[in-house]
């Protein structure tokens, strides 16, 4: 259940900024997730209907970008690019990585509809 | 009717951290300290409460937010027993708990009859670590019978936590438990950590924390003034 949470979020920051530029309706979101990140598009996607049920967001889609990843190894200090299923530092092959990620999921835009016209 | 895209590039967890921020705001305008006690399931967080509260009773007042993924409240009235006020967080099955809940929790906490608040997690050494309260420390309680290696598979819970108590040392004997090796870990995640090997089945090192969060407490009392 740590999905609910992040998609409720999610849906605050869109909320929001649509509220701010005066949008009637939200039509899509665009989250982008680090690779190394814990969060799976799969599982935010199953709880956003439900996180969106009650508001101007009601029915908006939400679409993913993924951002490359950057691991930290623990034994050797290097840092390095990797995916999702890293497991070993490539350069002393130890276990021991950590990802590097400060921003591991963040709202990158939201597209509405305007009233005006 | 106009289509358009606004550019937003905000955290998705900036919600909370706004929360958390009033949450702390609120903790030092009562003068209270509180403690995010995080640890996996069983590693003694009630237990340490438990402990803490019997012993600083009548030198500091201590609540508790206790929080479970179901309505079962038997830890909140451990540390009720124990001399604690306490309110229970039951969070539906949620795996963590966000800012929002500890402000929910507050409207039913006399926060300026607290000195020191303690905040019992969710058992899970993944998504509380990710999760701002408001609280002013975090404090990780290992236990020895989890096992030498939760450094190396935890790192974002041992890397940001600001204390750390391995409990259970009375254990050791009977399990396997390399300290050595589970403080290398911490070393390279957190160097200089401040930690509290103790038991609290045996009071082993119990002094030693009660000291240190009873400071804590007096201090940040202090600064209210």
């Amino acid at each position: 259940m740590h999905e609910l949470g992040v998609v409720e979020g999610i849906r605050e920051i869109a909320l929001l900024h649509a509220r701010s530029a005066g949008a009637s309706r939200i039509l899509s979101v665009r989250v982008a997730i680090a690779e190394s990140s814990k969060y799976l598009e799969d599982a935010l996607a199953m709880f956003w209907n439900e996180a969106c049920d009650v508001s101007e967001a009601s029915g908006a889609r939400i679409e993913f970008v993924l951002v490359p990843a950057e691991w930290l190894c623990l034994g050797c200090s290097k840092s390095f690019a990797g995916g999702r299923e890293v497991c070993r530092c490539p350069q002393c092959g130890s276990q021991w990585v950590k990802p590097v990620d400060a921003l591991e999921c963040y709202v990158e835009s939201i597209e509405v509809e305007t009233g005006g016209g | 009717m106009t289509v358009k895209t606004i550019q937003v590039a905000q955290n998705a967890l900036h919600a909370n951290r706004e929360i958390a921020l009033q949450n702390r705001a609120a903790l030092d305008s009562a003068g209270v300290v509180a403690v995010n006690l995080m640890a996996s399931p069983g590693a003694g967080k009630t237990s340490l409460i438990e402990r803490t509260v019997a012993e600083l009773k009548g030198q500091i007042r201590i609540g508790m937010i206790n929080s479970d993924t179901s309505p079962a409240a038997m830890d909140a009235e451990r540390a009720e027993r124990a001399g604690a006020v306490t309110v229970h967080l039951n969070t539906t099955g949620r795996c963590h708990l966000d800012a929002g809940m500890i402000r929910d929790a507050f409207a039913c906490l006399p926060l300026r009859e607290i000195d020191l608040l303690f905040v019992e997690n969710i058992g899970n050494l993944v998504c509380p670590a990710a999760w701002q309260l408001g609280t002013h420390l975090s404090v990780l309680i290992a236990s020895t019978p989890e096992g030498d290696d939760k450094p190396y598979k935890y790192p974002r819970m041992y890397g940001g936590a600001d204390a750390l108590v391995i409990n259970k040392i009375d254990l050791m004997p009977y399990v396997t438990f390399n300290l050595d090796y589970f403080r290398r870990g911490v070393e390279v995640l957190n160097q200089g950590l401040r930690t509290f090997p103790l038991s609290c089945r045996s009071g082993a090192g119990l002094t030693r924390w009660f000291d240190w969060i009873a400071y804590l407490a007096v201090r940040q009392h202090r600064s209210k003034d």
